[in-house]
């Protein structure tokens, strides 16, 4: 049942790389279902904010507070406990190369004991049939085309259920006759079909149009 | 000043153990993993297991089989049983346990599976981390050394030891043929001369010799691969170490273990 509850708090987050200021006592809630849109000039602070979330990158002062976990107070082990929670999507190359599109798929669920094996299974069959994904289940990590391999991206990142989903410039990288496929897919099928009422969604994407029209919150990251 | 020297000397070798036994992380991963997957009937682990065992192990098999066979026969036809008999009896049986199967065997089964697999799996996960597949995984909750490490170090530490008695059974058999045609040693009276001087410690030992090399040939590649930084140099780097570590710890070793069972004899 979707709550008023903050999945992700950032609590005067200050991060400085490379002798950068990339944000300076960031303050912020991400509620249960909600939407959120990052949006701004700059992608790789758009993609930074999302590697906070996910501990990858590690403030420099203040706390970032995932699924009500203090993320620096957390071990290796924890973190990827954490982060199984988590579906994230690269902008692109997210996929390990050398095994299959269904394999790559499945990933996330493979070493999750939390989920039940019939559960992703029968969650896998609805994903490839809905993202039109079935001619391409044998095919190997390197050899798609851009658009498969942004849908395998999203479809990875939401095999396992998960509690907060990351999607990483979903509309990078394609043509532009893709992009409005990709939209439809997060804005109608991935809400309708696949996430859980509580699940909350952060999208970065340099397209304010779109970010104005579906998201809930907008984060515009140049004027953090 | 001697603040700051202490605190690098400590961090230094604080580094250096964690370096040292971070690769040991692996073997529990490996057990859980497979406990779970036989618990909840996936096939996901074993799946990976079974393939890497068919590579190390059975793939590895003819090549066993010509070294064994071809080392067996050598030694027989170098050796100058004619001239030298250092006052044992039964001295075919006894070339064969002390040199083959005691110290040969485990050895050249190392090597091999150094030349095979280890190459092979540091260049492997080298290229993966170059690639980013490596900071892929972490991203998505799974620990590297789960899903590419720990079903291989499994995987060498059941197959090292049954590739050894395969290479072992081969070598003996040449010996004998050759045993036979070169010196009219009937086969009956070589086999009895060998299970004469071997027992049941040459054979515990056998094991240990080999189950150590598996692993620590496993582990070292593993480390190597998961451990290189994002430049292309690190793939020669990476597997030049591995291969030269593996075979620097496999012979001292060898050699600690064969002095500290037989040496006082």
């Amino acid at each position: 049942m979707r709550q008023d509850k903050a999945t992700i708090k950032f609590e005067n987050v200050t991060l400085d790389f490379e002798k950068e200021n990339k944000f300076i006592n960031l303050n912020l809630d991400i509620l249960q279902g909600e939407k959120v849109f990052v949006t701004g000039q700059n992608d790789k602070n758009r993609t930074t904010l999302l590697y906070l979330i996910l501990g990858v990158a590690k403030p420099s002062s203040g706390r970032v507070i995932v699924l009500d976990k203090n993320l620096k107070t957390l071990n290796k082990i924890k973190l990827f406990e954490i982060r199984k929670k988590i579906g994230y999507a690269h902008p692109q190359r997210g996929l390990l190369r050398n095994i299959t599109v269904e394999e790559n798929i499945l990933l996330p669920a493979r070493f999750n004991y939390s989920i039940n094996y019939d559960f992703y299974k029968a969650r896998y069959e609805k994903i490839i049939q809905k993202f039109d994904l079935s001619k391409y289940t044998d095919k190997l990590g390197w050899r798609l085309e851009n658009i498969i391999e942004k849908r395998t991206l999203i479809a990875r990142s939401i095999i396992h259920d998960p509690d907060i989903l990351l999607l990483d410039e979903p509309t990078t990288y394609i043509e532009e006759k893709d992009k409005a496929e990709i939209k439809y897919l997060i804005d109608d099928v991935l809400p309708k079909e696949f996430l859980k009422e509580t699940c909350s969604t952060i999208i970065t994407t340099e397209d304010d149009d779109w970010a104005k029209l579906s998201a809930d919150k907008n984060i515009d990251i140049n004027t953090k | 000043m001697i603040n700051k020297l202490m605190y690098k000397i400590g961090g230094g070798i604080s580094t250096f153990i964690e370096g040292i036994f971070a690769p040991l992380n692996i073997l529990p991963y490996a057990v859980s993993a497979l406990v779970r997957d036989k618990r909840e009937v996936r096939k996901t682990y074993s799946m990976l297991f079974y393939k890497e065992v068919f590579n190390v192990g059975v793939k590895a098999l003819p090549l066993s089989l010509v070294m064994g066979l071809s080392i067996g026969a050598l030694s027989v036809i170098l050796f100058p049983f004619e001239t030298i008999s250092f006052g044992i009896d039964n001295i075919y049986g006894s070339m064969y346990v002390n040199l083959l199967f005691r110290e040969t065997a485990p050895l050249i089964t190392s090597l091999i599976v150094i030349i095979r697999s280890s190459i092979g799996i540091t260049i492997e996960l080298t290229q993966m981390s170059i690639d980013g597949e490596i900071d892929t995984l972490e991203i998505i909750g799974i620990n590297p050394i789960q899903y590419l490490g720990s079903f291989r170090v499994f995987a060498g530490f059941l197959s090292v030891p049954i590739l050894t008695i395969y290479f072992a059974f081969f070598s003996l058999i040449s010996g004998m043929l050759v045993t036979y045609s070169l010196y009219n040693i009937p086969m009956n009276v070589y086999i009895a001369e060998t299970l004469d001087v071997m027992n049941l410690k040459d054979f515990i030992i056998l094991i240990i010799k080999t189950v150590f090399g598996g692993f620590t040939i496993f582990i070292i590649a593993i480390h190597n691969g998961l451990t290189a930084a994002k430049d292309r140099s690190m793939v020669a780097s990476k597997t030049i170490k591995s291969i030269i570590s593996s075979i620097f710890i496999i012979i001292i070793v060898n050699l600690l273990i064969t002095v500290s069972f037989y040496a006082s004899r």
